[in-house]
């Protein structure tokens, strides 16, 4: 199968996965106590109890569920993402104003994991059982043990405050202005410290297996540098199951955003989907959790294309 | 029992700090030797004055918002408080308060009730007409009426039923009714000519009539058109006379029927519409001090001061009340207002340390006390409409029902501990509750002074008496000690800790067995309430829920929206659906805001309250806890900061407000 096809096939194979998503989100949202009326009238006595029915009325939220579900993805296949009821805003704007945030947050969370996990876990791998190797233990396991809101915290506290080395608000300058890129270092250092502690141990142990196989042992009694034989040959084996958990990673790095976000105020998406499901404003929820799951999806679908860059049989499978 | 107490919280408070905040920790290193805070709320609540002369013009002050947002950038349709934060600035209005809650005209050089009737829905049935509403959903009618129309009210007669038609008098049956002389009160008012909006547009009684078409259709629709019947321009749409009319003799009429006032070209805007980040143009145009100079999704807001503040041009001195310095300011001093979404109260405390803001509100109680005690800021306190109360559920039920006795429930108030409440959890920053409503509220809602209406033999007690507790469970003939729960919601510490003190005063009492329940974050837990049952449940349960609410300078604010069935499961009446409270009492409370005797004659009413506030206090279906402060924490760059009572004038009253001769400055 041609790579094209193969890249079709797995789009089209995502659709009933992001649809099953978009149901259960739904259902679990139904779940929850109140509604986004209600959430309305409790926060604010001007909206009265008798404004209730109409106001529900005017939302649609009259309607049964599997209606409103039906309404909601008539309109998601005609591009309407639906109403954010509070604020009487299309969600899809929301989303689209918030995006480019949250995308560059994941990113650079994404790169700091790598850019910390690849090396260190070469180092630990060819140190093995050695004080590097214990080192790098030691970073893997407070990286994957300390919550992201407190590690964000504490360098906020540290860094931001104490030591006035970062700013502690958004700098206003534009996305990629310098001051914000910046300002982006903490936020991106919290995302990607859990991140790249598990691909650190990864890579560690992915590189020491190859390490120990025989055409390692052949390539060094060659007399090929160890430089080239670990770089060269071993790394790229070991790769396969860094790309996979790399993959899983952008899951974590996403929905950890959200808690990232809050922590430093960064004008994301995460943010966004807090305040949304705190006031039941369902349309918001679901399209934040589709654009994650196609964002997963499409990480996957990525990941799978890098096999076949890193491994040629993989790639006459396709 | 007091000391464990104490320690008890000391170790929350720790546990906060390290877990929640470094802010906490690091924040103590802005006090003096010994990094603990002496906390004297004293000084706080002394206005900070400002010598004319030295006000500096300009600056932009970084003011932070907890907030992520704007939530509606269109003021008719918005329903967050912290939204009017941001437009009291944008728009003024016909009247202004000071920071005792005093009202003073504003924009209207005139404005006063002018006629008063004892009029009911039965006198408008004349002017009904007959409609089918489109649908009916749980028994309210929705009709498929022309734009700006809306149904104000329906014949009492008629049930709404798909397909029936019912005699409903809409807006344009009520100006046939006001012309009749069909109508509850008559506020008559006019502007001062030359007030302009900031696009240029004089303000004139047009603006007023048609500023309450943008609330048909809004989230804010039933708050606006329960009460309003009609407006309109008598000397025409050009001219500065308005006249306002109310359905009924309504005392509350006179500060709740003005409209926020938009220009003609939001008129026919639809409610909602008016966003700025969805369509540029539609940038909200107001008479305030300030206008949206630059804005973006969810990152930044600037504000900049007008060039044509209508001050200005009308003069203060034309101002009828003004009675200050001649060379006091005719607009604020401060330029620029940039405005930035911190949500998180620990980021707040954070910013406002590194100088990234110069005001921030509503901070953790730990760090306010230490920028209070800290050289390099300052914290302005006021007594503010807000207040806790614990709500009962009155239904009699086999199981439980205890709280169904008046007894039962002015016991638990009896032994709460208000005072300590104050002392220790708000460390000084509040009021224990002894009257029913609070010093700024009292101007409309007593004849006595605030200190008599506190020292009254009903009123609250602020020490726990458990001799007067007993004897009125004596009275109630239960067994003791009477199970009961305490119920509020998780995510808020501070009213964790206070109902922790309630609970252990009960359970100390040997009179009740009281547990603390907190069963969810507060949007979810009150939406749990209002589900069928919830009221029953908690009856069964002996469950009284605790919760906050900011009240409004009208003392209705305070206890209809608790006591009246028409608020049933809204907020905030879990409790209370029709028939649940004596009738006399909802009729008496009724008779303090609706009447012509009280509508025509503000002393009648603080009388007719004098005579309501023992029912209150004896029928006990809500007890107050305590009052709040409004507190506001500066940098010393800012000069001259003071905090209104009002949470949402926090920033607008500090920046100009005439009637204190209040403003503020930027010194750097």
């Amino acid at each position: 199968m041609s790579l094209q096809k193969f890249i079709l096939r797995r789009i089209l194979a995502s659709v009933p996965v992001l649809i099953g998503v978009s149901i259960i989100t739904f259902g679990l949202m139904q779940l929850a106590p109140g509604d986004v009326v209600d959430h309305m009238i409790a926060a604010n006595p001007n909206v009265q109890p008798g404004e209730a029915a109409r106001l529900r009325q005017e939302y649609g939220l009259h309607e049964p569920i599997w209606a409103q579900y039906l309404d909601w993805m008539q309109g998601v296949l005609t591009g309407d993402f639906g109403e954010v009821y509070s604020s009487s805003r299309d969600a899809s704007a929301i989303v689209r104003a918030r995006l480019p945030e949250t995308l560059l947050l994941a990113a650079f969370g994404w790169v700091f994991a790598i850019l910390i996990a690849i090396p260190g876990g070469i180092y630990a791998a060819i140190n093995k059982d050695q004080l590097g190797d214990d080192v790098s233990r030691v970073f893997a396991l407070s990286g994957i043990s300390i919550p992201n809101f407190w590690l964000g915290l504490m360098l906020m506290a540290l860094f931001a405050v104490y030591l006035d080395w970062f700013p502690t608000l958004d700098p206003q300058t534009g996305l990629l202005s310098r001051e914000m890129l910046w300002w982006l270092i903490l936020p991106g250092i919290t995302i990607g410290t859990a991140a790249s502690a598990n691909l650190m141990r990864i890579m560690r142990t992915s590189m020491a297996e190859e390490i120990n196989k025989e055409y390692v042992t052949a390539a060094r009694a060659k007399g090929l540098p160890k430089r080239t034989v670990y770089l060269k040959h071993v790394l790229r084996n070991s790769l396969i199951s860094v790309t996979t958990v790399a993959a899983f990673l952008t899951a974590s790095l996403v929905s950890g955003s959200v808690v990232v976000e809050v922590v430093f105020g960064w004008p994301g998406l995460g943010r966004e989907l807090i305040q949304a499901i705190q006031l039941r404003e369902i349309n918001l929820i679901l399209i934040i959790t589709l654009l994650t799951g196609v964002v997963i999806v499409l990480a996957n679908l990525l990941a799978d294309i890098v096999y076949g860059l890193l491994d040629p049989r993989i790639r006459d499978e396709y | 029992m007091a000391s464990n107490n104490i320690s008890n919280l000391n170790r929350r408070r720790i546990l906060q700090g390290i877990a929640a905040t470094g802010a906490v920790g690091l924040a103590g290193c802005l006090n003096g030797e010994n990094g603990e805070a002496d906390v004297d709320v004293d000084d706080a609540l002394e206005r900070n004055e400002v010598d004319i002369d030295a006000i500096q013009e300009g600056g932009r002050l970084e003011f932070a918002l907890p907030r992520d947002s704007i939530d509606d950038y269109d003021w008719a349709d918005s329903s967050a408080a912290e939204d009017s934060v941001v437009f009291d600035t944008v728009y003024d209005g016909l009247t202004t308060a000071d920071s005792t809650g005093e009202t003073h005209l504003w924009m209207a050089e005139e404005y006063e009730p002018a006629e008063a009737n004892d009029v009911s829905v039965e006198d408008y049935a004349e002017y009904m007409v007959e409609m089918e509403p489109e649908s009916v959903e749980d028994g309210v009618p929705s009709f498929d009426l022309d734009e700006n129309n809306l149904v104000i009210m329906q014949h009492p007669d008629d049930e709404p039923e798909e397909g029936e038609p019912m005699r409903v008098l809409t807006r344009d049956e009520a100006a046939d009714a006001v012309e009749d002389g069909t109508f509850g009160i008559r506020l008559e008012g006019r502007l001062h000519e030359g007030i302009e909006f900031h696009n240029g547009e004089e303000v004139t009684a047009e603006n007023v009539v048609r500023s309450y078409d943008r609330f048909v259709g809004s989230v804010n629709e039933g708050q606006w058109f329960d009460s309003f019947l009609h407006a309109t321009a008598p000397d025409g749409d050009d001219g500065y006379t308005f006249e306002l009319y109310a359905q009924e003799a309504d005392a509350a009429a006179y500060l709740e029927l003005p409209p926020y006032i938009f220009p003609s070209e939001h008129f026919d805007v639809p409610a909602g519409d008016l966003d700025p980040r969805d369509d540029g143009d539609m940038v909200p145009v107001g008479t305030g001090p300030y206008e949206i100079a630059e804005f973006e999704e969810g990152s930044r807001l600037l504000l900049e001061r007008t060039d044509n503040y209508w001050v200005e041009e009308v003069g203060l001195e034309n101002i009828p009340w003004y009675d200050g310095p001649e060379d006091f300011p005719e607009r604020p001093a401060i330029e620029e207002i940039n405005i930035r979404f911190v949500d998180d109260s620990a980021g707040r405390s954070n910013a406002l340390e590194d100088g990234d803001v110069d005001i921030a509100y509503e901070l953790p109680s730990e760090a306010r006390n230490n920028f209070h005690s800290s050289e390099s800021f300052a914290v302005s306190a006021n007594p503010a409409f807000g207040f806790k109360f614990m709500q009962f559920p009155v239904e009699d039920t086999d199981e439980g029902g205890a709280f169904a006795q008046r007894e039962v429930r002015q016991a638990v108030s009896a032994l709460i501990p208000r005072q300590q409440i104050v002392d220790l959890v708000e460390q000084g920053w509040g009021d224990p509750a002894r009257a029913p409503i609070p010093e700024p509220a009292s101007g409309m809602g007593t004849a006595m002074d605030y200190e008599d209406l506190e020292s009254q033999d009903w009123a609250y007690n602020v020490e726990p008496d458990p001799e007067e507790a007993e004897a009125l469970l004596e009275e109630a003939g239960l067994e003791r000690p009477v199970e009961v729960t305490v119920e509020t919601n998780s995510d808020d510490e501070e009213r964790i800790d206070k109902m922790e003190l309630v609970v252990d005063q009960l359970n100390e009492s040997g009179l009740f067995d009281a547990e603390l329940e907190t069963p969810a974050a507060l949007g979810d837990w009150t939406a749990e309430l209002y589900e069928d049952g919830a009221r029953h449940d908690s009856a069964e349960r002996n469950a009284a829920a605790v919760i906050g609410l900011a009240g409004t300078p009208d003392p209705h604010g305070f206890h209809q929206v608790l006591h009246h069935p028409r608020m049933h499961n809204g907020c905030c009446n879990f409790f209370f659906p029709e028939g649940a409270l004596p009738e006399e009492f909802i009729e008496q409370m009724e008779s303090c805001r609706f009447g012509v005797d009280v509508a025509e004659d503000p002393d009648t009413r603080r009388q007719a309250y004098d005579e309501f506030w023992p029912e209150v206090a004896d029928l006990s279906a809500n007890v107050i806890v305590d009052y709040s402060l409004n507190t506001g924490t500066v940098s010393n760059d800012v000069v001259g900061f003071n905090v209104h009572p009002q949470t949402q004038a926090i920033l607008r009253y500090a920046l100009y407000n005439p009637a204190d001769q209040q403003i503020t400055y930027l010194d750097r």
